[in-house]
């Protein structure tokens, strides 16, 4: 469901500044992430997961050390799915509520008429969700690389495979 | 010899990928300036990077961007009570 249908009781029990604002972000957020964690974390292989109980891993051991790790590349995917949304969703409150940030110097400029600065602020906005994107890009493909369980993005080193 | 030839290929593939943009881009001048629609309507590009210039020059840009951006990765990177981020491999609660 879309959940900016929250926007006015949030405005209510938030107020109109930052925290409601992050309010609507963590919850339009943070379902993409866990839905990607769940289905990383169901698909890692059971070979694994027996092989470090046979070692005698502890729960907390088997989640930080294997479950994690190999789920990290779906969860950056995850990620990578919910930052334009955050993007997208922070544009559209501070519109809605006004004050600073780029919606709300946009909608400013339209109140006023202004079709530069609206022109101005749709180019704004998108040069920065470009590069937030193309920088959680690098980020995930270095995360990916380093990642102890990185097999399953294609890296053939990690200690997944050298368990075997 | 072969790194010349790599590093116009590689100079070709980038202009290859910027074109699109650059086409669009363009074709808003153009199309802005044609006479077609009032600047009103459509403000040349030149118009609004002078605007958007005005607007990092004078400090609000910056600004504006800084609390944009803020809000959106506290909102990714939230975690009640504990300044963890989910980036970090933590888990996303």
């Amino acid at each position: 469901m879309p959940k900016i249908a929250f926007l006015p009781v949030i405005i209510l029990w938030r107020g109109l500044y930052d925290v409601s604002k992050i309010t609507m972000v963590v919850l339009d957020a943070i379902f993409p992430v866990v839905t990607a964690t769940v289905a990383g974390i169901a698909s890692v292989e059971k070979e694994l997961v027996w092989t470090a109980r046979n070692m005698g891993a502890k729960n907390r051991e088997l989640l930080w050390q294997i479950l994690l790790p190999a789920a990290l590349p779906q969860i950056l995917t995850g990620l990578q799915v919910a930052l334009p949304i955050a993007l997208i969703v922070v544009v559209v409150t501070e519109m809605q509520m006004g004050g600073y940030g780029l919606g709300g110097a946009m909608m400013q400029a339209s109140r006023f008429a202004n079709s530069r600065g609206v022109f101005a602020g749709i180019v704004e906005i998108a040069v920065i969700g470009y590069a937030l994107v193309a920088a959680m890009a690098w980020l995930a493909a270095a995360a990916a690389g380093v990642a102890p369980g990185g097999a399953g993005d294609g890296c053939v080193n990690g200690n997944a495979t050298t368990l075997y | 010899m072969a790194r010349v030839t790599d590093t116009g290929r590689r100079l070709a593939w980038g202009a290859a990928r910027l074109a699109p943009i650059i086409v669009l881009l363009a074709a808003w001048e153009m199309f802005a300036r044609s006479g077609a629609v009032t600047p009103f309507m459509l403000p040349a590009l030149s118009a609004v990077a002078e605007r958007i210039y005005e607007d990092a020059a004078g400090g609000d840009l910056f600004l504006n961007i800084s609390v944009t951006l803020y809000r959106a990765l506290r909102g990714v990177c939230h975690r009640s009570r504990r300044r963890r981020c989910a980036r970090r491999g933590h888990g996303p609660q």
